[in-house]
């Protein structure tokens, strides 16, 4: 069963403003879904608003990114971090499924009936948990983030530990925009099946901007390296062939 | 849906009619309804997935237990809207009746519960969102009943829809795996948090698993002295459903299982999971349209972004080859 080897790439970015170093998020999120990199956006609001610039730029950057953007207080961060993390999954091989049924039967799942519709979906839900899933969470750590830090660090404790129960593997790297110093990005943890705490109790907001951008860029170059890393570890498998666009037949291998 | 609509599904030609909405969750809405074969409750969610996945488990749950809705059938109506239809259970959910409950009364729906679990877990499922809302106070003599089986998993997996005050890795107590104790320790997180009359603040999500536990300490302590440590045994998950529901009764013969002054109950919790955005501080009903909304909102667009996300070569190979070992894809 080659599910193993199959992974799926999520970038989770956290912020509650408008990106104002380096390039432009929303190409940023463009060139990840055509690596095969979804990103999801979620704006973190405390009783004000993120304004309007800012939701806009965060739906772009989801849109672009082929995820999904939700704004919310700091105390739904949590959860909405990890539906948005689980949803993610399950909408990737639903398409896969649905994609493989219109080829063989010419059927959408949702064209099949409910009962045989239901042991696809037991089948979906069961790879769901199996395949391995990669995700960067890159926290904006602006100065306006400094009330909400301890909820984010939470938040992402949180997921790391929901990941950690699935059967499949799961690996969790952490990035901060700005970082400190003139880095416009840090790395606070590499990808690790175990989360650093440590290193995430140190990740504390900085001077700077917010390069929104340049931290999805980093967050790419982290995906690639450890696919580099996992090819010289195994042969090379399917998974290494050129990322497939849904309705690009053009690009599939 | 709306009351008085007529439905008739796409598949099995059955009709019914909507009588009034029952209850509002994060991934669905379930309505009261009226079949040919008389009054039945019909959950109905625009991600077809949620539907499937939850008509397997009732089906096979209803085999080994009796504490979930009896199944009917599951059908389509239009393109968005999929629905199983079910036994209706009337009755008063614990988050409402916990506040009237005397300690007797409240040992034997904490009986009740335990010995749902226990079927439950005899058959490889842990329940994993149990919560206050979720078992309902049904009948005559009242008996404990459990209603949404969206979060039941078999043992080994990941938990899959979890509320965060009655999910012990909030708490730090364990794991988000599905297993026996997963169960026990919501129950004990029922019995501290609902039955204790306690509203958890909101301030508890920026804290850490340990100063969350701290609040929790205080909790166990308005109960009499005689059960705290079986509260905390059973927190720890330390025992199965059946000892603690025994060990839980004889004190609560032995006194009234009573805490100090009681508070308003807490809202309900809605939950949190796959699909299933938590909005604290909302009750469950009430936030028929706000927060729990999103869930349905980012439902209904899923098929737009679906269309666009970029996928893993590999995904194909192993779905196909998936399906095809299931037999059907020929
Ligand atoms: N069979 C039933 N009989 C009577 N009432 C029911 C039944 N099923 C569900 N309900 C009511 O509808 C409400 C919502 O249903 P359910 O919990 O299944 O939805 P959900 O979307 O999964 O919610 P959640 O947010 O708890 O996951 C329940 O809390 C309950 O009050």
């Amino acid at each position: 069963m080659g599910g193993q080897q199959a992974v799926i790439r999520q970038l989770l970015v956290i912020t509650d403003g408008c990106s104002n170093v380096g390039i432009d998020p929303v190409a940023a999120a463009a060139e990840a879904r055509r690596r095969g990199v979804v990103v999801n956006v979620i704006g973190v609001v405390d009783k004000g608003d993120m304004g309007r610039h800012g939701r806009e730029e965060a739906m772009s950057i989801a849109d672009a990114g082929g995820g999904m953007c939700r704004v919310v207080e700091p105390s739904l961060l949590s959860a909405t971090a990890q539906m948005m993390t689980q949803q993610t999954v399950q909408m990737t091989l639903q398409q896969v499924v649905n994609q493989e049924l219109m080829q063989v039967m010419g059927k959408s799942a949702e064209d099949l009936p409910p009962v045989e519709r239901s042991r696809v979906m037991q089948v979906v839900d069961k790879l769901e948990e199996e395949l391995s899933l990669h995700v960067v969470v890159a926290v904006d750590t602006s100065a306006s983030m400094k009330d909400k830090m301890a909820t984010v660090r939470e938040a992402i404790r949180d997921l790391a530990f929901s990941l950690q129960a699935r059967q499949g593997e799961s690996r969790v790297a952490v990035l901060a925009f700005p970082g400190s110093g003139d880095e416009p990005v840090r790395l606070v943890q590499p990808f690790s099946e175990q989360l650093n705490v440590t290193a995430l109790e140190n990740m504390l907001v900085a001077r700077g901007g917010t390069p929104t951008g340049p931290a999805i860029e980093r967050g790419l170059a982290l995906f690639d390296e450890i696919r580099g890393r996992d090819e010289e570890d195994r042969p090379p498998t399917a998974d290494d062939q050129p990322v497939r666009r849904w309705g690009d037949e053009a690009v599939a291998p | 849906m709306q009351c008085g609509d007529w439905v008739v599904g796409k598949w099995t030609g059955e009709p019914f009619q909507v009588e009034r909405p029952l209850g509002t969750g994060a991934n669905g809405e379930v309505y009261l309804v009226r079949t040919r074969r008389g009054l039945a409750a019909v959950k109905v969610c625009p991600n077809a997935s949620d539907i499937a996945l939850e008509w397997a488990v009732l089906e096979r749950l209803h085999r080994v237990s009796g504490t979930f809705p009896k199944p009917m059938w599951i059908d389509d109506h239009g393109p968005s809207a999929f629905f199983y239809v079910m036994e209706w259970i009337p009755g008063t959910p614990l988050s409402q009746a916990a506040a009237r409950l005397t300690g007797h009364a409240a040992a034997a729906v904490v009986r009740g519960i335990a010995e749902g679990l226990a079927e439950l877990h005899a058959a490889g499922y842990a329940f994993c969102d149990l919560k206050p809302d979720n078992i309902v106070i049904a009948g005559d003599p009242p008996h404990v009943r459990f209603v949404d089986a969206g979060g039941v998993t078999p043992f080994g997996r990941s938990v899959r829809q979890f509320t965060p005050y009655y999910d012990r890795a909030f708490w730090g107590l364990g794991t988000r795996r599905a297993e026996p104790s997963y169960d026990v320790t919501a129950l004990a997180l029922v019995i501290v948090i609902c039955l204790g009359g306690l509203a958890p603040p909101v301030s508890l999500t920026g804290q850490t698993p340990a100063q969350r536990q701290s609040w929790l300490r205080r909790g166990i302590r308005r109960w009499p002295e005689g059960v705290r440590p079986l509260l905390e045994q059973a927190l720890a998950g330390r025992m199965d459903a059946r000892q603690f529901a025994a060990a839980w009764c004889r004190q609560a013969a032995a006194r009234p299982a009573r805490p100090g002054p009681r508070v308003p109950t807490a809202p309900g919790h809605p939950t949190a999971s796959r699909g299933r955005p938590a909005v604290a501080g909302a009750s469950a009903s009430v936030a028929a349209g706000r927060g729990p909304g999103a869930g349905r909102k980012r439902g209904r667009d899923w098929t737009e972004w679906l269309m666009w996300i970029s996928l893993i070569g590999a995904l194909t190979s192993t779905a196909c080859a998936w399906l095809t070992s299931l037999g059907w894809l020929r």
